[in-house]
C-alpha cells in the first residue's frame, strides 16, 4: 500500500438495524395519533387508486364494447370521483406523514441539544465541536426521511401489492397466476440485489471517506506538500484512489441500473402474459376484454414502487447510519446530577489531599492540601502547565479528582448536585465566552437583578460607556461578542459572574487582555462589586497576583510554596525566581 | 414539460449561469453521452413498440385471431426484454459518466488547491473547503448522473409518445393531455412557494446549528454559570420556529406529489371518456383506445422525476456557485513534474529593509541583515516575535516585498518556486505528517530511496533505535496526521524528511522544542556535522541550543534588535543576554523536586 492510502479500506458499516429501528418506531409514540391516522389512510388511499382498474373494465365490458351510453358518464363521474378521493387522501397522508416526521426530527435535536449540555465537560475535550454540530443537524435531516419514505411508505406499497393480488384473484385466478409468474424471478433479482448493494454500498462510503481524509490531510499539510515539491506526486496518489473509488462505484451503478431495468422489463413481460393469456380467453369466451385491460393497470400499478427501490433504499442506508450516529450521542452518560443542598456560608473551599489526571497516566495535580478561607483573596501562581487551571476545573466539578475530597463550607463536593455548587461560585475563564443576543440576557440570564442592579453592576465593572455604546441593556450582541473588543469581552464575562452574587469567584487569567491601568480600575469596581466575596486569581503577571491576601505556588501539580508577596520574596523559592524571570520578560508583559 | 423546465431556469438566470460550467465537463465525455443517447433512443423506440403490440394483439381478440394474437404477446415479451438491456446499457453510459466527471471535478479542485499560496488557506476553514469536496460535489453528481439522464429521457418519452399519440387520434390527444398544461401552472405556482418557503427553512436551519455550535464552544460558560435551562428554552424557541417552517414546507410538497401522481389517470380517465364514445360510434378500435392509454401511461412517470429534478438543479446550482468558487482559483504553471535532483550548493541570504504584514498586522519590521553562504545562523526572540514568520518568508510561503528578500543575489519575490524550492529544507514548527508508515514520511521528498538512505536518515536523528522496538519497525503506521507517534518521535520524523529531502538552505523552525535537552543536543550534535557548510536559519524558544551558531538575529517585536555571535550577545547584556538568564533561571525551575 503507498502512502496515502487510507488505514481503513472497508470499513463494516452497519445495515438495517433492528434494534436501532425499534427505538426510532418507539420516538413516534407522542404522535401515534397522526401517526395512526396516516397508517389508516393508506387502505383508503389504495382502495381509491385501485377501484380506477376496476372501473375501466365497468366502462369497457358495460358501456364502451356494447356501445351502451347509459350510465356511462354516470360510471365516468365515479371513476373522477375516486381520482379526486385519492389527491385529497394523498395530499392528507402526505402532510401528517411529513408532519410526524418533522416533529420526530425535532424531539431529536431537542433531546440531543439537552444531552449535549449535560455531557461531562471530558466528553469535549474529545469531540470536535464541527462533529457535534453534524449529529444535531445533518445527521437529524438525514433520519427525516427514515419515517414517511421508509416506514409509512414501505408499509403503504405492501398494502397496496396484497390489495392488487386480492382483486386480481377474485377477479380471475388463473390470469393472476399467469401475470405474476414473474414474480420468482423478481424475487430473486430482488435478494441478489440487497446483498450485493449492501456490501457494494459500504465499499464506495468507505473510499470515498477515505478520498476525503485524504484530501483534508493535503490541505492541513499543504506547506509540506508545496515544500517537498510532491505536488506531482500527490496527485498521483489521489489519482489512484480516485480510479478505486471509481470502481467501487461502477458496481453500485451496475446493480441499480439492473434492478431498474429488471423490474420494468419484467413488468412488460407480466403484460405481455396477460394479453397471451387474457387474449386467449378473450378469445375462447372466458374473459372479457375489460378484464384484460384492467389486469394491464394492475400489473402495472403493482411494479410501480418497485421502480424506484435503489433509491429508496440508498436513502433508508443514509439514514440508518446518522439515527446510530444520533443515538449513540443520546446514550452518552451524562454528567453524574448528584443531589445534596449546600448550607449558608461564608464560601469555604478546603482542598484535602487531591489527585487528578485527564488521561489517568499522567498526574496533573498531587496531594493538593489547599484551604481558601471566605472571603479571602488567594492568587494561584506557577509555570504552565503546573496545574492552575485545572484546581479551579475540579472546584467548579468540570472534572472530579482522582483521589482525595474538596470541601464547600464543610460538605463534599462530591455529595452537591454540580448546579448547587457551581451557583455559589462565579467563574471567568481565559477565553471570553458571550452568547449572541441581548446584553441583559448575557449578564443576567436568569432574569434575577432589576435595570439599577445591572447598572450598578456595570458601573463597577467600568461597562456603563461600552454598553452604552451598543444601545443600552438590551443592545445586542453578534456571535461570540464580535462586536466588542476582546477586553470588553472580559469585562463583561466578569460582569455576568458578579451578577450571580457568589460567594467565591474564580479569575483564571480573566484581567489578561485589559491594560494595567484598566485592570487596576477593575480591580477597585470588583471590590465594590463582590463585597466580601471570596477570591480565587490566576495571572499570568504576577504584578496582579501579588496584591491578594496570600499567594499559593504550585510546581508540576503541587503547592510547594503559600503565604504573601513578601515572606515569598523573602523565601526566596520558586516564587522569588518567578518574580524576576516576569523582571526579565519586561516587554512580554507591556504586550499582556 | 421540458418547456416548463427550461422557463422556471430562465427566471432564475443565476442558477443556470452557474450551470453553464458543467458543459466542458460533459464535453469530455461526449461520446460516451451520446452513445447513451442512442441506448436511450433505441430503449424509448422499443417502449413505443409495447402499446402498438397491446393493439394489434387486441384487434387480433376481437377477431378472435389466436395465432395472431400469440404472435404480438411473443413480439411484447421479447421487445420489453430487449428494452431490458438497451436500458442498462443507456443508464450505465449515464451514471458512469456523471462519476467520472465527479472524479474529474475533484482532481480539479484539489489541482487547483495544491498550487495555492499560503494566505489562501489562512482565509479558509477546512471544513468549508472540504464540504465542496463532499456535500456540494454529491449535489453535482447526481445533476450530471440522474438528473441529466431523467431530462433526456423524459424529453424522448414526451417526443415519441406524442407522435404515437397524435398518430393515433389527435382529437383525442388534444383532450387527454389536457390536464398537463393545468398541472404546469399549478406545479410552478407551488414551486415558486415552495422556493420562497425553502429558504426560509435554510435560513431556520442556519439559525439552529449555530445555537448548538454555541452550546457546544459555550458548554464551560453553560455549565459554570447553570445556564442549562435558559439554553435549552433558547434553543426550544428556535427549533419550534424551524420545525413551523418545515411544517409550512410540509404542506406545499405535500400538494405536489398528488398534483404529478392524479394527473395521469385523469388523462386516463379523459381519454377513456370522449375516446369510449368514438369506439361505440365506430370512428376507433378498442385496440386503438388501449394502446392510446398505455401510451399515456408512459408519460406519467418521467413526469413525476421531473418535480424531483427540479428541487435536484436549485440544489446543484447553489453547490457549483461554491465549487466555481475553487475552480476560478489561478492554475499551477507547468506540470509540478519538473521535480529533478536537489540543489545543494549553499546560497547567500540578504534583507534590506524587510517588512511583512499579515493583514494589517505588521509582524516583521525594518530587518536587514546579510548572510554569507554556509552560516550557521541562528534567530532567537520572544513568542511571537517574528521568527516564523521570518523562515515562512525565506521559505516562500508567504511572498516578501520585492526587493527586500535576495538569495545568492536575486530577488526572492521573483525566484520561480519550483526550482527554489530544489534549494531547501525545511522542517517548519508543527510539521504534518501523512497518513502511511514511518518509513514513507522519512522518505517523502525520495520516495524512490533504498533502505540505506532510510537508515541514515534515521540514524542522524536517533530515530533508529526507538522505531525498531516497534512491532512493525519502519512500516509501522503513524496515524491521521502522525497522531499515534509522540511529538518528540514525529518532530523527528520531520527533522528526518528534511535530511532525505536535502538543500542548500535550512530552514529550521524550532525542530527540538518536544525534545527534552539532552536529546535535543544528541540530535543536534548527530545533524550537525551532515549539515557542515550549508546555509542554516534555526530558530528556537531556547536561546541555549543557539549556542553552537555562528551569528544569532535577536527579534523583538518583529524588530532585530541585536545581532552578533552568541559569546558578543551575551557580553552586550541585551536582550539575548536577558533570555539566556532567564532560561538559566527556567532550568533551575524545571530541576527543583
Amino acid at each position: 500500500m503507498r502512502q496515502g492510502m487510507p488505514e481503513i479500506d472497508e470499513v463494516s458499516g452497519r445495515h438495517l438495524d433492528w434494534q436501532l429501528f425499534r427505538r426510532f418506531v418507539g420516538m413516534v409514540r407522542p404522535y401515534w395519533r397522526q401517526a395512526l391516522v396516516s397508517l389508516a389512510l393508506l387502505p383508503l388511499i389504495a382502495v381509491a387508486k385501485l377501484a380506477q382498474p376496476y372501473l375501466i373494465k365497468l366502462l369497457i365490458d358495460d358501456h364502451i364494447v356494447p356501445g351502451n351510453l347509459n350510465g356511462f358518464a354516470g360510471l365516468s363521474l365515479l371513476f373522477l370521483l375516486a381520482l379526486v378521493g385519492e389527491s385529497l387522501l394523498l395530499f392528507a397522508q402526505g402532510y401528517l406523514v411529513q408532519a410526524v416526521g418533522q416533529r420526530l426530527m425535532a424531539d431529536l435535536r431537542r433531546q440531543g441539544f439537552r444531552r449535549l449540555l449535560r455531557l461531562p465537560a471530558a466528553f469535549f475535550d474529545r469531540h470536535p465541536s464541527g462533529r457535534l454540530v453534524t449529529r444535531l443537524t445533518s445527521d437529524v435531516e438525514n433520519v427525516g426521511e427514515l419515517f414517511g419514505a421508509g416506514v409509512i411508505a414501505t408499509v403503504g406499497d405492501l398494502i397496496t401489492l396484497v390489495f392488487i393480488v386480492g382483486i386480481m384473484v377474485w377477479m380471475s385466478p388463473p390470469l393472476t397466476l399467469v401475470s405474476l409468474a414473474v414474480i420468482p424471478p423478481l424475487l430473486l433479482i430482488l435478494l441478489l440485489f440487497r446483498r450485493n448493494m449492501r456490501s457494494a454500498m459500504r465499499k464506495v462510503r468507505a473510499r470515498l471517506a477515505g478520498l476525503t481524509a485524504f484530501i483534508a490531510e493535503r490541505i492541513g499539510g499543504i506547506s509540506e506538500v508545496r515544500l517537498f515539491g510532491q505536488q506531482r506526486r500527490t496527485l498521483d496518489e489521489f489519482e489512484e484512489l480516485q480510479q478505486a473509488y471509481r470502481q467501487s462505484t461502477f458496481q453500485v451503478i451496475e446493480w441499480d441500473a439492473a434492478l431498474y431495468a429488471v423490474v420494468e422489463a419484467l413488468g412488460a413481460v407480466a403484460i405481455a402474459a396477460i394479453l397471451w393469456k387474457g387474449g386467449g380467453e378473450v378469445v375462447a369466451g372466458v374473459a372479457t376484454f375489460g378484464t384484460l385491460v384492467a389486469f394491464i393497470e394492475y400489473v402495472q400499478k403493482f411494479f410501480a414502487p418497485l421502480r424506484d427501490l435503489s433509491a429508496k433504499y440508498s436513502v433508508i442506508q443514509a439514514s440508518n447510519a446518522s439515527l446510530e450516529r444520533i443515538f449513540e450521542l443520546l446514550d452518552e452518560k451524562p454528567e453524574p446530577a448528584g443531589s445534596g443542598r449546600l448550607p449558608a456560608g461564608p464560601g469555604e473551599v478546603v482542598f484535602a489531599g487531591v489527585d487528578f489526571s485527564y488521561d489517568g497516566k499522567t498526574p496533573v495535580l498531587k496531594g493538593i492540601d489547599l484551604r481558601i478561607g471566605g472571603g479571602e483573596t488567594v492568587a494561584l501562581v506557577g509555570a504552565t502547565g503546573s496545574g492552575k487551571t485545572t484546581l479551579t476545573r475540579l472546584l467548579m466539578l468540570f472534572y472530579r479528582p482522582t483521589a482525595g475530597r474538596i470541601f464547600l463550607d464543610g460538605v463534599d463536593l462530591s455529595d452537591l448536585a454540580p448546579t448547587e455548587v457551581r451557583r455559589q461560585i462565579g467563574w471567568v475563564s481565559q477565553e471570553p465566552f458571550l452568547f449572541s443576543g441581548s446584553v441583559r440576557a448575557n449578564l443576567d440570564p436568569a432574569d434575577q437583578l432589576d435595570d439599577d442592579a445591572l447598572r450598578q453592576l456595570l458601573d463597577d465593572c467600568r461597562l456603563a460607556e461600552v454598553v452604552q455604546r451598543l444601545g443600552g441593556l438590551d443592545g445586542t450582541l453578534s456571535e461570540r461578542g464580535r462586536n466588542l473588543s476582546s477586553g470588553e469581552r472580559q469585562l463583561l464575562c466578569l460582569a455576568r459572574a458578579l451578577a450571580g452574587q457568589p460567594r467565591l469567584l474564580i479569575l483564571d487569567e480573566a484581567t489578561s487582555r485589559l491594560d494595567s491601568a484598566t485592570e487596576h480600575r477593575v480591580t477597585e469596581g470588583m471590590a465594590a462589586a463582590g463585597r466580601g466575596c471570596g477570591v480565587l486569581l490566576i495571572a499570568h503577571r504576577l504584578r496582579t497576583a501579588a496584591t491578594a491576601h496570600r499567594i499559593v505556588v504550585l510546581h508540576r501539580g503541587q503547592v510547594c510554596e503559600s503565604g504573601t508577596h513578601r515572606q515569598l520574596l523573602e523565601q526566596g523559592g520558586l516564587y522569588a525566581r518567578l518574580w524576576r524571570l516576569q523582571d526579565l520578560n519586561g516587554e512580554e508583559q507591556a504586550e499582556g | 414539460m421540458v418547456k416548463f423546465i427550461a422557463d422556471s431556469l430562465l427566471t432564475n438566470w443565476l442558477s443556470v449561469k452557474s450551470l453553464l460550467f458543467l458543459i466542458p465537463y460533459l464535453r469530455t465525455y461526449q461520446r460516451r453521452l451520446l452513445a447513451g443517447l442512442a441506448w436511450l433512443v433505441l430503449t424509448n423506440v422499443l417502449a413505443m413498440v409495447i402499446p402498438w403490440t397491446l393493439k394489434r394483439g387486441i384487434d387480433a381478440a376481437e377477431r378472435s385471431d389466436y395465432r395472431e394474437l400469440l404472435w404480438f404477446a411473443v413480439i411484447l415479451a421479447a421487445a420489453s426484454v430487449l428494452r431490458g438491456g438497451t436500458r442498462i446499457l443507456s443508464r450505465l453510459r449515464y451514471l458512469r459518466t456523471a462519476r467520472r466527471i465527479e472524479v474529474d471535478l475533484r482532481r480539479d479542485m484539489l489541482t487547483r488547491l495544491l498550487v495555492q499560496e499560503t494566505p489562501f488557506f489562512d482565509g479558509q476553514r477546512t471544513g468549508d473547503l472540504l464540504s465542496r469536496f463532499t456535500n456540494d460535489l454529491a449535489n453535482i453528481r447526481m445533476l450530471a448522473g440522474f438528473g441529466v439522464l431523467t431530462l433526456a429521457n423524459a424529453a424522448l418519452v414526451y417526443l415519441f409518445t406524442l407522435a404515437m399519440l397524435l398518430n393515433l387520434s389527435p382529437g383525442l390527444t388534444l383532450i387527454a393531455l389536457l390536464p398537463y398544461p393545468v398541472m404546469l401552472v399549478v406545479v410552478k405556482r407551488i414551486s415558486r412557494r415552495l422556493l420562497y418557503h425553502s429558504t426560509r427553512v435554510q435560513e431556520s436551519l442556519g439559525k439552529v446549528s449555530e445555537a448548538v455550535e454555541e452550546g457546544v464552544s459555550g458548554q464551560a460558560v453553560i455549565r459554570a454559570g447553570n445556564l442549562f435551562d435558559n439554553r435549552c428554552r433558547q434553543f426550544d424557541r428556535l427549533n419550534d420556529d424551524y420545525l413551523e417552517c418545515n411544517l409550512v414546507l410540509a404542506r406545499l410538497r405535500a400538494l405536489i406529489l398528488p398534483v404529478m401522481t392524479v394527473i395521469g389517470p385523469l388523462a386516463t380517465l379523459l381519454a377513456l371518456y370522449f375516446g369510449g364514445s368514438r369506439v361505440m360510434t365506430g370512428t376507433l378500435s378498442l385496440g386503438e383506445l388501449v394502446a392510446f392509454n398505455a401510451y399515456l401511461v408512459q408519460l406519467a412517470w418521467p413526469t413525476l422525476l421531473l418535480g424531483w429534478v427540479l428541487t435536484l438543479t436549485q440544489r446543484a446550482a447553489a453547490s457549483m456557485e461554491r465549487i466555481d468558487l475553487l475552480l476560478r482559483l489561478p492554475a499551477a504553471r507547468g506540470d509540478f513534474s519538473t521535480v529533478g535532483p536537489k540543489d545543494t550548493a549553499a546560497p547567500a541570504v540578504r534583507a534590506h529593509g524587510l517588512n511583512f504584514a499579515y493583514d494589517e498586522r505588521p509582524v516583521l519590521r525594518e530587518l536587514h541583515f546579510d548572510i554569507p553562504a554556509g552560516t550557521l545562523v541562528g534567530i532567537a526572540g520572544a513568542t511571537g516575535s517574528g521568527k516564523s514568520t521570518l523562515l515562512k518568508l525565506l521559505a516562500q510561503l508567504y511572498p516578501p516585498g520585492p526587493g527586500q528578500l535576495s538569495v545568492d543575489g536575486d530577488d526572492l519575490a521573483r525566484l520561480d518556486q519550483a526550482a527554489y524550492r530544489k534549494r531547501l529544507a525545511v522542517v517548519p514548527q508543527e510539521g504534518r505528517l501523512f497518513t502511511g508508515s514511518v518509513r514513507e514520511n522519512l522518505l517523502y521528498a525520495v520516495p524512490e530511496a533504498d533502505d540505506e538512505e532510510l537508515r541514515r536518515v534515521a540514524d542522524a536523528v536517533c530515530l533508529t533505535e526507538e522505531v525498531e522496538g516497534f512491532a512493525e519497525g519502519f512500516a509501522t503506521r503513524v496515524g491521521e496526521g502522525g497522531l499515534s507517534l509522540s511529538g518528540g518521535q514525529r518532530q523527528r520524523v520531520c527533522l528526518g524528511r528534511a535530511l532525505a529531502a536535502g538543500g542548500g538552505l535550512w530552514l529550521l523552525d524550532d525542530p527540538f522544542s518536544h525534545l527534552d535537552a539532552a536529546t535535543a543536543r544528541k540530535v543536534w550534535s548527530r545533524l550537525r556535522p551532515l549539515l557542515r557548510g550549508k546555509t542554516i536559519f534555526l530558530a528556537s524558544g531556547r536561546v541555549s541550543q543557539l549556542e553552537g551558531a555562528d551569528r544569532v538575529l535577536v527579534l523583538d517585536g518583529g524588530r532585530l534588535c541585536e545581532q552578533g555571535t552568541p559569546a558578543e550577545l551575551a557580553r552586550s547584556g541585551g536582550l539575548y543576554a536577558r533570555l539566556i538568564e532567564r532560561e538559566r533561571l527556567l532550568a533551575e525551575l524545571e530541576t527543583l523536586p
